[in-house]
């Protein structure tokens, strides 16, 4: 489905295109009033800006040491969000959280990424018979729920930071492959990628020099929807209990942590939920301006 | 029709077969001695042994999985290690639950998203289309147990109008279906939007009108009949997602179904559970799909298997 609302940009029209829009990004928001989304954009550099600085405001030890004394204070000059029920401070955590959750997104998707281009575009760049093979295994793995793949690749790999970035990677892997192996099998019959074949370019260089960079833009918009998905995934997991053993600050089994105080003390569910769904929301509304930045066709579709 | 049906029914078999190898591998690869946990911690080497023996572990790979294939093929999923009843009778007792769950959870989904879709598509970049996109944005961007506990708070432990955990009545069933169904509202009217504004600038639309044919008929008739196929496909790519949500959602509600039986079983590294109920899930699928490439001969008489 994702192949389909998203045009390589293949035809010469959209070249010209590419070449007319050299805007950067946020003038292109501006131009457009695009308000909401430069709203989440600032959002985003906040969180990501929260995320590298949280251990200059909290180190790791106020953040995980058990402090019962000063369990489920409310908000104070001291600590603004107040403590949690074992007495650690809510917006360390908070800010913390963002750290790992950050992590295990960027870096599974990265992983995944890696992965998922090379073999998809390998697959529709040679399009033979092993490529089949891998495209139908792809078919049916993602007919499978990912996050039972996700659990299964827990279930053996353990509960830590890792093991949560590796489940989130495998089971995209799947989707990416198939997003772009159409692409390149698309870009594989142009007529800069014949000529260059029949001057005796090798296969790799053809790859790398001329069919990658076309899908680079791909890649971007794709990237920034997988980040949203990934956090989705990794809290989901994590509040199941199968994301890093506690005392880890991770959103998802903060929530989880402390669900008994739902009705008591909602503040500290409230402050994990809702960074939660801020981050997500930020890199799903970027991603969706992302892709009428690079791909304007596809604006109304 | 009945050909390409038996076809797709034998296509179950190598997918099926495809799911327990994998299943099966990575049970295999789990860390930890499943004849130490079964037996028990203070078990002798000999215990130990025996166990191992009687669960046939001790042979080969392969002769382990032709074992587990004939097993299972005689409906035999093994027995749970911490109450020592029958996989398959766990299953029995919570696959209903689960489908419960997800079938409710998808039809809130159509129920509310499709006629959303619909009068969106009628009054393009009108108020209820442009607040169906930020709304379609907010509903893929909430996680469903967050969701679930602010639900849970607002109409169980305020309002007291719903209980808040466990299955029974149709109360019972409202805030889960709810959690589970919301973000495919989004998708759903998103996707009824999009085909019905398609369907609509066709020429038969324009025939039809033109005739004199009372607009509501040529919305629910002509139009939405020839939009229902996207929708159908959709339906079918989703429920995979919509049984991964619904693993979340029964622990958030405490619903006896399936996915929070699987996730007991892992936390206790009850090795047959999770393979029967992983098993159980990837069939799911399987025939959910097989169910909606059957439905398209029914929607679109011009769609032959061949």
């Amino acid at each position: 489905m994702a192949s389909s609302t998203l045009a390589s940009p293949t035809t010469d029209a959209d070249m010209q295109l590419l070449k007319k829009r050299r805007l950067g990004f946020v003038r292109f928001l501006i131009v457009n009033k695009r308000w909401f989304a430069l709203s989440a954009l600032i959002v985003l550099l906040v969180i990501i800006a929260a995320a590298l600085s949280a251990p200059l405001w909290f180190d790791w030890d106020s953040v995980t040491k058990i402090n019962l004394s000063k369990s489920l204070v409310g908000p104070s000059a001291e600590s603004w969000l107040g403590t949690d029920q074992m007495g650690r401070d809510l917006l360390g955590r908070v800010l913390w959280g963002a750290r790992i959750t950050l992590t295990v997104a960027v870096s599974s998707v990265a992983i995944a990424m890696l992965v998922g281009v090379s073999v998809g575009a390998a697959c529709g760049y040679y399009n033979g018979a092993i490529a089949g093979l891998v495209m139908r295994l792809m078919d049916s793995m993602i007919a499978f729920p990912r996050t039972l793949v996700a659990i299964l690749v827990i279930t053996v790999a353990g509960n830590s930071i890792l093991s949560l970035t590796l489940a989130i990677a495998i089971s995209s892997i799947p989707i990416y492959v198939r997003f772009f192996a159409g692409p390149v099998m698309a870009l594989r019959n142009r007529e800069f990628v014949l000529a260059s074949k029949s001057i005796g370019v090798g296969d790799i260089r053809l790859l790398r020099v001329h069919i990658l960079p076309n899908i680079g833009s791909l890649v971007i918009i794709q990237a920034t929807v997988s980040l949203a998905e990934a956090i989705l995934i990794g809290s989901g997991l994590s509040f199941l209990g199968l994301g890093p053993p506690p005392p880890t600050p991770e959103w998802g089994s903060m929530i989880a942590e402390s669900r008994p105080l739902l009705t008591t003390y909602p503040y500290v569910l409230l402050a994990p939920g809702c960074a939660l769904v801020l981050t997500i929301l930020s890199f799903n509304i970027v991603g969706d301006a992302l892709r009428d930045f690079i791909d304007p066709k596809s604006r109304n579709a | 029709m009945l050909n390409y049906t038996l076809r797709r029914l034998l296509l179950l078999l190598p997918m099926l077969l495809g799911v327990s190898i994998v299943v099966f591998l990575v049970m295999h690869f789990i860390p930890g001695d499943p004849a130490q946990l079964a037996a028990g911690p203070d078990a002798t080497a000999e215990d130990v042994a025996q166990i191992r023996h009687n669960y046939g572990l001790d042979q080969p790979l392969l002769n382990q999985y032709i074992i587990y294939v004939k097993k299972i093929a005689s409906g035999d999923f093994g027995e749970s290690f911490q109450t020592f009843t029958p996989v398959l009778e766990g299953i029995a007792r919570t696959l209903p639950a689960t489908i419960e769950l997800t079938l409710a959870g998808m039809l809130l989904a159509v129920i509310i998203g499709v006629p959303l879709g619909i009068i969106a598509a009628l009054r393009p970049r009108g108020v209820l289309d442009s607040s169906l996109t930020t709304f379609a944005v907010l509903g893929i961007s909430v996680p469903g147990f967050f969701l679930g506990l602010i639900l849970m708070s607002i109409f169980s432990a305020s309002l007291g109008w719903l209980p808040p955990t466990g299955r029974g009545g149709w109360q019972h069933l409202i805030l889960p279906a709810f959690t589970l169904g919301l973000p495919y509202v989004a998708t759903f009217s998103r996707l009824a939007r999009s085909t019905m504004m398609d369907v609509l600038k066709e020429d038969y639309i324009r025939t039809a009108y033109a005739k004199g044919v009372p607009s509501y008929k040529v919305v629910l008739k002509h139009a939405l009949s020839n939009a229902a196929i996207p929708l159908v496909t959709v339906f079918g790519m989703d429920f995979g997602r919509l049984l991964g949500g619904a693993v979340i959602v029964e622990t958030v509600f405490a619903w006896p179904g399936m996915g929070r039986f699987l996730i007991d079983a892992i936390m206790a590294r009850d090795i047959y559970v999770v393979q029967g109920t992983v098993l159980v899930f990837a069939a799911l699928v399987v025939i959910i799909n097989l169910i909606v490439d059957l439905i398209y001969g029914f929607l679109d008489p011009r769609i032959t298997y061949n």
